[in-house]
């Protein structure tokens, strides 16, 4: 855990950022955040440093009390560069409005799609087998493309807090636990304890 | 299934041979005469979750309890869908299925596979069978209900008087059950390793290729018979596929007049020999599409490959794929802009039915072929 007034180990610390950029800078980090909570890589801070006169990136380190624009009063030791604290982000308000939604079946993989069945989750039009390229499914996702892998694809209107509407598809394979040994090995006890009784052997 | 004479049932001493296929998936139904019906793999019938099977015996009003003989081929998916409930609603039939589903690991299987609850119809009805099987005493049960592991050589069947009948099964070889062992064991590695934990994310299971399990069957039908070729492929190997029952001594004798034509009619199915050697000229030939989104077979160079052996080859479906109409134009947009291919999974119900008296002895000639459903002949599969 790293204080507000901690000196920074290097360089690329210091650059962390919110994405809503509305509300970078606009208050003082709450005395309980840590920089962990709200370490994500700056984008735009290099574009907003004239406005509000940071030395992004350089060595030109501001006078120690200095006021910025905002109000914000920077205590710094001589020679570290300013300490910049964003707002942390309010949960998004986003708003996904499916219209159609299936649940997948990966049937094979190929170097760069996948073939897979698809039941509609509303069970309102017929099963479908249907081709993927493997860019459709998101950098995170694409080890869990398996043949036997399930997923859902859902079709829709994704709609943000300032109304604008984005015709969106998404892909979200499941994330069902790997098995444990002990459950391999129970199930192994189960089909053993299932052969004696049926006298499949 | 419309029409008076589509719903008549087969008298005592007719044969029938009816070849269910939608367009992903087989089933054969087999009267060999007084009430004796077997039925071979399942599949759905049209626009139902029930087996085609039971309706259509439902249709000519016979009972199910009449299935004296349930044989799962494989446990590919296309060919296991509904096949427990045949089994639970004929009650006096005996279960059959390949030798290579004795295995400790397909066990392992189906059991893993209950444990996951996901819809995998392979497993999940050979679970199902099971439980039927331990409901009608367990170990203590009768050996007339099953289940017979089957092997290359095996007569699983037979009857002597009235209207003699011998079902022979040729495969898997012992080759090919040693390569199934391993398929299966591999298989449910698959299943349950990986190198990261990701990799070892429970899924489905899915049987791999090439398929060794695959019973190919003769029925002897007094001096004629019939070749029922299930899923078995041809391989590079000579102990297995179908090099190694024309190669065999010890097959049944004799040349058959219909031909279920292995594995949807596929290359890699083919085997010159089969034609040359174990059938008739110009014999029946009836093929079961598998259409599951651009993987179509019979291709239409399959198509002209059959129709160079034999012209009367008929299919159970055309091998056509359809595209569902979106009702809205935002989702059929969203899916063109995602998708390299859809297709609606087949759903026709095709059958192609053959009878004959017991009786007759004039070869292909004398079967009454009558394409029901969706059913065609073979040349119009891709038009």
């Amino acid at each position: 855990m790293t204080s507000r007034s901690s000196a920074l180990e290097s360089p690329s610390d210091m650059f962390y950022q919110s994405s809503n950029e509305a509300g970078l800078f606009d208050s003082e980090l709450p005395a309980s955040s840590t920089l962990e909570e709200t370490r994500r890589p700056l984008l735009y801070l290099e574009k907003l440093a004239p406005k509000y006169k940071l030395p992004v990136g350089t060595n030109n380190s501001p006078s120690p009390g200095a006021t910025y624009d905002n109000g914000m009063v920077l205590e710094l030791q001589d020679s570290a560069p300013p300490l910049v604290f964003p707002k942390p982000l309010p949960p998004q308000l986003d708003h996904f409005q499916p219209l159609q939604s299936w649940e997948g079946v990966v049937n094979n993989v190929e170097e760069h799609a996948f073939s897979t069945t698809l039941r509609d989750r509303l069970k309102k039009s017929p099963d479908q087998v249907a081709e993927f390229p493997l860019e459709e499914v998101s950098l995170v996702d694409r080890e869990l493309v398996h043949p036997g892998a399930i997923f859902y694809w859902d079709i829709g209107y994704s709609e943000d807090k300032t109304g604008q509407r984005i015709r969106a598809s998404l892909i979200k394979f499941r994330r069902l636990p790997a098995w444990t040994t002990r459950e391999i090995e129970n199930a192994k006890r189960d089909a053993s304890k299932m052969r004696e009784n049926l006298g499949w052997e | 299934m419309a029409g008076s004479s589509s719903s008549r049932k087969p008298d005592d001493d007719e044969i029938e041979i009816s070849i269910f296929g939608p367009g992903y998936g087989e089933c054969i139904l087999l009267h060999l005469g007084f009430g004796y019906w077997a039925a071979i793999d399942s599949c759905p019938a049209f626009n139902s979750s029930e087996p085609a099977a039971l309706h259509y015996l439902s249709s000519i009003g016979v009972d199910p309890e009449c299935i004296r003989l349930i044989l799962a081929t494989h446990w590919h998916d296309d060919h296991i869908r509904g096949i427990s409930d045949i089994f639970l609603a004929a009650k006096n039939s005996k279960f059959y299925c390949s030798a290579a589903l004795r295995s400790q690991e397909f066990t392992d299987l189906v059991i893993l596979s209950k444990k996951l609850m996901t819809d995998d119809p392979g497993t999940n009805e050979f679970n199902k069978v099971m439980r039927i099987l331990g409901e009608r005493g367990g170990r203590q049960r009768k050996a007339s209900i099953g289940p017979e592991f089957v092997i290359a050589g095996q007569v699983m069947a037979r009857r002597d008087q009235p209207l003699p009948f011998e079902l022979h099964a040729l495969s898997p070889s012992s080759a090919s059950l040693t390569l199934a062992f391993n398929e299966i064991k591999s298989c449910l590695e698959n299943t349950t390793a990986g190198k990261t934990v990701r990799q070892r994310t429970k899924k489905r299971i899915v049987a791999q290729e090439p398929n060794h399990v695959a019973i190919a069957l003769w029925l002897k039908l007094g001096d004629r018979a019939v070749l029922l070729g299930s899923d078995l492929e041809e391989s590079a190997n000579p102990s297995t596929g179908w090099t190694v029952i024309a190669d065999s001594l010890v097959r049944p004798s004799g040349r058959a007049d219909v031909f279920k034509i292995a594995h949807h009619g596929s290359e890699t199915a083919h085997q010159p020999r089969v034609w040359e050697e174990m059938l008739e000229d110009e014999s029946i030939a009836a093929v079961t599409p598998f259409i599951n989104g651009r993987l179509q077979i019979p291709s239409e160079s399959d198509v002209r490959r059959i129709l160079s052996c034999t012209r009367r080859a008929y299919i159970t479906s055309p091998v056509k794929t359809k595209r569902t109409r979106w009702a809205n134009k935002t989702v059929e947009k969203t899916i063109n802009d995602t998708v390299l291919s859809i297709y609606e999974f087949p759903q026709s119900t095709g059958q192609i039915r053959l009878r004959r008296k017991h009786s007759s002895s004039n070869g292909a000639a004398n079967w009454n072929v009558e394409l029901l459903g969706s059913a065609c002949e073979l040349h119009l599969a891709h038009k």
